[in-house]
């Protein structure tokens, strides 16, 4: 745990760290606040998308689309905390003060699990709160969202991880992030409807964004027949591994054999 | 003498250029080991090998005294080019972090603050200090835990006369404990003052390597003069010590390997000369490096 602990005493003093985290704890909270009293609206009228239950069993998918949004703060920190040590230069200083290579690698690693199951049990904890808050009743329908949002996570990190990397730079790293969010939302939509067929859910970040949709729209969407049938969960989950898989392989083998 | 650092064929390319072009070197235990070179010459490159920054392309060193290099680099405290630290925290919590890397203990870190006259300063955060007070700090955090060898890479830059001799004595008095110290620089009176040994690079090539006496001793000018100077001037051209001669207002001689100033005193009072004036210069490392490094 030591390499946890070195990336604590880095992070701890960092304002930027607690601003994020703060504005994603509160507003999270506060969003979801709102939409289970019908402040935060999706919709018109009596109709409100955002809102549609937030007692169980539907409270974990409602939650976990909701969630899907805001872990772009926790991004943008883990792009923040690895381009700080390319700024700064740590990363040379770490490794000359008797870090190993794959060490360095490996403290960011852990702060992505341990960044993600934060998250993750603030997901749970407020899932059970408004389950209750809400008439109460069985919570274990639909748990594995939890799970779902933990595998969510943790490839966003990993993703924002892997573009720090290679750009080294904050400002660009989340601008080539949001680029490419943009650019594969397209591209999946795209390759969907030209060859009609739903592998185009297949890319990096759409695998795992398929584990949260918003469940009205899937609810919809069932009511439309379709050509094509949607991928078993099974499929989005094992691609999920594999991109997370990836992205560690690729920059193992980048902070092994690079000049740094 | 034990060899603590041994490096065998070293060399790296950065695109077409080679910047290393087989480096040999032994660095001997206690010793202060001057690396010299212009700049561009890889001396900056060759420590960044040491310290696994950089990877080589060829070749490979050994850090005799430890069992992996990252325990060596664990052992031994480095400075590569600029100190690198974290902005935003204070000189103590930087320190902090490189203790826990090193695995020793945070006691050391106000003894090392201490060492280096940032001790006042410690809660400031770095993005605070002058440039002088962050090459400061980067020595301080390469004397945690008491290494037993020091890797320092242009020590006294963004220093001030005063911090500069600071370091120097500092340098001094940490090879009298016994520590081996190896320092890069492009300044030569600063290694002249504190090395024994010396390694000078050009182009990426090892010119010559060895104590500061081997490399410099041989080359030692002697002046001379007598009364009767012309006399002087016909004695000695038939002395066959004499590698060069040069006529100024002394004369000035070098002479050839395995002789020395007493066989020359000896030469001339034997050919009647009474020497008035004799004084051995130790040839500068400035006057050498420069004839090299041209």
């Amino acid at each position: 745990m030591l390499l946890l602990k070195i990336e604590w005493l880095k992070l701890k003093k960092y304002t930027t760290f607690w601003v994020l985290t703060g504005l994603f704890v509160s507003l999270y909270i506060l969003w979801n606040i709102g939409a289970n009293k019908s402040i935060v609206s999706m919709g018109s009228g009596p109709v409100n998308l955002m809102s549609s239950s937030y007692s169980f069993p539907n409270v974990w998918s409602n939650m976990g689309f909701i969630y899907s949004w805001f872990v772009f703060f926790l991004a943008i920190l883990m792009i923040i905390s690895i381009s700080n040590e390319f700024s700064f230069k740590t990363h040379r200083q770490n490794i000359i003060d008797g870090l190993d290579r794959l060490d360095f690698l490996h403290g960011k690693a852990y702060l992505i699990l341990s960044i993600s199951l934060l998250s993750t049990l603030l997901f749970a904890l407020l899932g059970l709160f408004f389950g209750l808050l809400n008439g109460g009743g069985n919570p274990l329908p639909q748990i594995e969202k939890v799970g779902y949002v933990f595998l969510y996570t943790l490839n966003y990190l990993s993703f924002a991880a892997l573009i720090a990397f290679f750009i080294r730079r904050s400002g660009m790293s989340i601008v080539a992030l949001f680029a490419y969010l943009l650019f594969e939302t397209i591209f999946v939509k795209l390759i969907n409807w030209k060859f009609d067929t739903n592998y185009g859910n297949l890319f990096p970040l759409q695998s795992s964004d398929e584990l949260l949709p918003l469940p009205i729209m899937k609810s919809l969407s069932s009511m439309v027949p379709s050509q094509t049938a949607d991928l078993p969960v099974m499929v989005y989950l094992f691609a999920s591994v594999c991109y997370i898989a990836i992205y560690y392989i690729i920059l193992r083998k980048k902070i092994i054999t690079t000049d740094l | 003498m034990s060899t603590v650092l041994t490096i065998h064929n070293i060399k790296k390319n950065y695109g077409p250029i080679q910047a290393l072009k087989g480096i040999e070197l032994n660095v001997p235990k206690s010793s202060v080991y001057g690396i010299l070179g212009p700049n561009g010459s890889g001396k900056t490159t060759l420590l960044g090998i040491l310290l696994d920054v950089l990877k080589a392309d060829h070749g490979e060193y050994q850090w005799n005294e430890f069992n992996s290099a990252q325990q060596a680099r664990q052992q031994i405290g480095s400075l590569l080019e600029t100190p690198n630290f974290y902005h935003y925290m204070t000189a103590e919590d930087n320190l902090k972090i490189a203790v826990q890397i090193k695995q020793r203990g945070f006691d050391d870190v106000d003894r090392v603050l201490k060492q280096v006259n940032l001790y006042e300063r410690r809660q400031s955060k770095f993005s605070t200090f002058s440039l002088g007070m962050k090459q400061r700090l980067a020595i301080a955090s390469a004397l945690l835990g008491n290494p037993s060898i020091l890797v320092l890479d242009e020590p006294t830059n963004g220093l001030d006369p005063v911090g500069i001799a600071e370091i120097r004595e500092l340098i001094i008095q940490l090879s009298h404990e016994g520590m081996t110290i190896i320092i890069a620089s492009h300044m030569l009176d600063e290694i002249e003052k504190v090395c024994t040994h010396v390694a000078i690079l050009k182009l990426g090539n090892l010119i010559i390597e060895g104590s500061v006496g081997e490399v410099l001793n041989d080359e030692d000018t002697i002046e001379i003069n007598a009364s009767n100077r012309e006399k002087l001037i016909d004695v000695l051209k038939n002395f066959d010590a004499i590698k060069s001669m040069k006529l100024e207002k002394n004369i000035q001689l070098t002479l050839n390997p395995n002789r020395n100033i007493e066989q020359l005193n000896q030469y001339c009072f034997e050919h009647g000369i009474i020497l008035n004036h004799i004084i051995q210069r130790k040839r500068s490392l400035e006057s050498k490096f420069m004839e090299i490094t041209q």
